[in-house]
C-alpha cells in the first residue's frame, strides 16, 4: 500500500502539474489496469516470472522465487489497484493549480520542500480517499492473484480465493461466512471514505 | 601556491564593471532585448525597459499582450527565449528562482491553505535553511511586525478561507514581504475586489511602496490604477512595448493609436 501511494503521487504530479510530450501515453498507462482483465494481467506476470518466462531463468538462478509466492501476489496486486490512488489525485491536482508552488518557491523553498509543505498537505484527503480504495480492491482482488498465487494453502491463499476453495469443497456455510467478512470490510472502507469526505474535504477550508 | 597564483585567482573573483544607470547606480532591474515564445508563438517581442530603484512601474495591457508573462520572467518563473534581465546590473539568468529574492503576488494571491494566516507570512522565513533561518522569536516578531503594518493584528489564527478579498491580498503582500525582496511583483494587485476595496488598497499600495522604499513593478488592465499610482508607466499591447513614461506624458501625448485609444 505505501509503494501503491508512493508510485501513484509520483504519476498524479507528473501530470496534474506539469505538461510534457507523451503525457496522454503515461494517462493511458495509468489506467490500462483498468481496462485490462485481471485474469489476463496475472497471465503476463506468469509469463515474465515463471519457470518458462522471461526473468524465469534468471530468478531461479538467484533463488528468487516470486510466481506461485508472496513477491507474486504483492505484485499483481499492486498493478490492478495502481489506477486508483492516481486517479483520485489528477483532478485534485489540476484544480489547484501550481499558483502555490510558484509563491512557495519565489519564497525561497526548494522544489522538494515546496513539494512537501504546500503540493502534499493541500492533496493528503484525496490521497488517503485514493489508498482507502486501493486497499479495498487489493482485499478483494481475484483474478491475477489467482492466477498468480497458484492456491497453496496456508502459503499463498488471500481471502477471496478461500471463499472458492471453501465453496467448491461445498463448504457453503463457511465460504459465506468468509464472504460476508470480506463483504463487511468493504462497507467499513467505504464507510471511512464517506467520513473522509465530510471531514476531510470541508477541514482545509473551514477549520 | 605561488603568489602570481593568488592574483591570478583573486582577479578572477573580483565583480566585473556594472552597467550604471543615469544616476550611477546601477539599475534595479534592466530587461534588455528580453523575447519570450511558446513555440512558434510570440508572446514577448523584445522588450526593452529599464527601471529605477525605488521606482513604482505599472507595466498596463489589455489581456493577452504579455504583462503577466513579462513579469513572470521577472520572477524567474519563466525563462527568456532571447535577451537578459539584470537586477543590479548582473544578469538574473545565472540566480535561480529562490536566489533572485522577489516578492511575487498573485492575482489570485495563492494563499496556502492549510495554513494558518501567520504560518503564510512565516513561510519564506521558516523554509530558509538551518544556519540562515532565524530563531523562533525573530520570526514570530517580523511576522508581527508586518501583520501589524497590514492591519491585520489578531488575524494570525485565521485560515485563508475565513479572511475577505481585501485581507487575504494583504496577507499575500506581508508573506511577499517578509522575506524582505529586492523587488516586489504584483500581478493584477486588486483584480479580483470590488471598486470600493480596490480604490482604498491603491493609496494604501502606494504607501506602503513610499514606507518601504521597494523597487516595484505591478501589472494591471486598469489605466485609471495605473495612472493614479505609478511613477511610470509601461504600455503593452501585442508582446511589444507601445510607450513608457510617466502617467502625465502618457496622457498628453500618447506615442501611438493605440495607446491613445487604449487611454480613451
Amino acid at each position: 500500500m505505501p509503494l501503491n501511494a508512493a508510485f501513484g503521487l509520483a504519476a498524479a504530479w507528473c501530470v496534474g502539474k506539469f505538461q510534457f510530450v507523451g503525457k496522454s501515453l503515461l494517462v493511458t498507462l495509468i489506467d490500462l489496469p483498468f481496462s485490462v482483465s485481471p485474469v489476463v494481467s496475472g497471465f503476463v506476470f506468469v509469463l515474465l516470472f515463471g519457470a518458462n518466462g522471461w526473468f524465469g531463468r534468471w530468478l531461479a538462478a538467484h533463488h528468487v522465487q516470486i510466481v506461485f509466492a508472496a513477491p507474486g501476489i504483492v505484485l499483481a496486486t499492486l498493478f490492478v489497484t495502481f489506477p486508483f490512488v492516481a486517479r483520485e489525485l489528477i483532478p485534485t491536482l489540476q484544480a489547484q493549480g501550481t499558483a502555490e508552488e510558484e509563491v512557495a518557491l519565489t519564497l525561497g523553498a526548494s522544489g522538494l520542500r515546496a513539494f512537501f509543505t504546500v503540493t502534499l498537505p493541500n492533496a493528503r484527503w484525496a490521497l488517503l480517499s485514493g489508498m482507502l480504495l486501493a486497499n479495498a480492491r487489493a482485499m478483494g482482488e481475484f483474478g491475477a492473484v489467482s492466477v498468480v498465487s497458484g492456491h497453496i494453502r496456508g502459503l499463498t491463499n488471500t481471502t477471496p480465493l478461500q471463499v472458492e476453495i471453501l465453496y467448491n469443497e461445498y463448504s457453503i456455510a463457511a465460504a459465506f461466512s468468509l464472504a460476508s467478512l470480506l463483504a463487511l470490510l468493504a462497507l467499513v472502507t467505504l464507510g471511512l471514505k464517506t467520513l473522509l469526505e465530510r471531514f476531510g474535504g470541508g477541514a482545509p477550508h473551514a477549520a | 601556491m605561488r603568489p602570481d597564483q593568488t592574483a591570478i585567482r583573486a582577479a578572477a573573483k573580483a565583480p566585473l564593471p556594472k552597467p550604471r544607470g543615469s544616476f550611477g547606480r546601477p539599475r534595479a532591474i534592466s530587461i534588455d532585448h528580453v523575447s519570450k515564445a511558446y513555440g512558434a508563438t510570440p508572446i514577448l517581442e523584445s522588450i526593452r525597459l529599464d527601471i529605477e530603484p525605488g521606482e513604482l512601474v505599472a507595466l498596463l495591457g489589455p489581456s493577452g499582450s504579455g504583462k503577466t508573462t513579462l513579469l513572470r520572467l521577472l520572477a524567474g518563473l519563466e525563462t527568456p527565449s532571447a535577451g537578459v534581465v539584470r537586477f543590479d546590473g548582473e544578469d538574473a539568468s545565472q540566480f535561480s528562482v529562490q536566489e533572485r529574492r522577489v516578492g511575487f503576488v498573485f492575482q489570485s494571491y495563492a494563499l496556502f491553505r492549510h495554513m494558518t494566516v501567520f504560518d503564510n507570512i512565516a513561510y519564506g522565513l521558516t523554509v530558509r535553511p538551518r544556519r540562515l533561518r532565524p530563531r523562533r522569536e525573530a520570526i514570530a516578531g517580523r511576522v508581527a511586525e508586518l501583520l501589524a503594518m497590514m492591519q491585520l493584528g489578531g488575524f494570525e489564527r485565521r485560515y485563508p478561507a475565513e479572511l475577505s478579498g481585501g485581507q487575504r491580498q494583504r496577507v499575500a503582500l506581508a508573506r511577499a514581504l517578509a522575506i524582505e525582496p529586492r523587488v516586489l511583483l504584483l500581478d493584477e494587485p486588486f483584480g479580483a475586489l470590488d471598486a470600493k476595496v480596490r480604490k482604498d488598497l491603491r493609496k494604501w499600495l502606494r504607501d506602503i511602496h513610499d514606507r518601504t522604499g521597494l523597487t516595484t513593478v505591478f501589472v494591471t488592465h486598469d489605466q485609471a490604477e495605473a495612472m493614479e499610482i505609478a511613477d511610470r508607466v509601461a504600455i503593452l499591447n501585442a508582446g511589444r512595448i507601445e510607450q513608457i513614461g510617466a502617467p502625465s506624458e502618457v496622457r498628453l501625448a500618447p506615442a501611438t493609436a493605440f495607446v491613445r485609444s487604449f487611454l480613451d
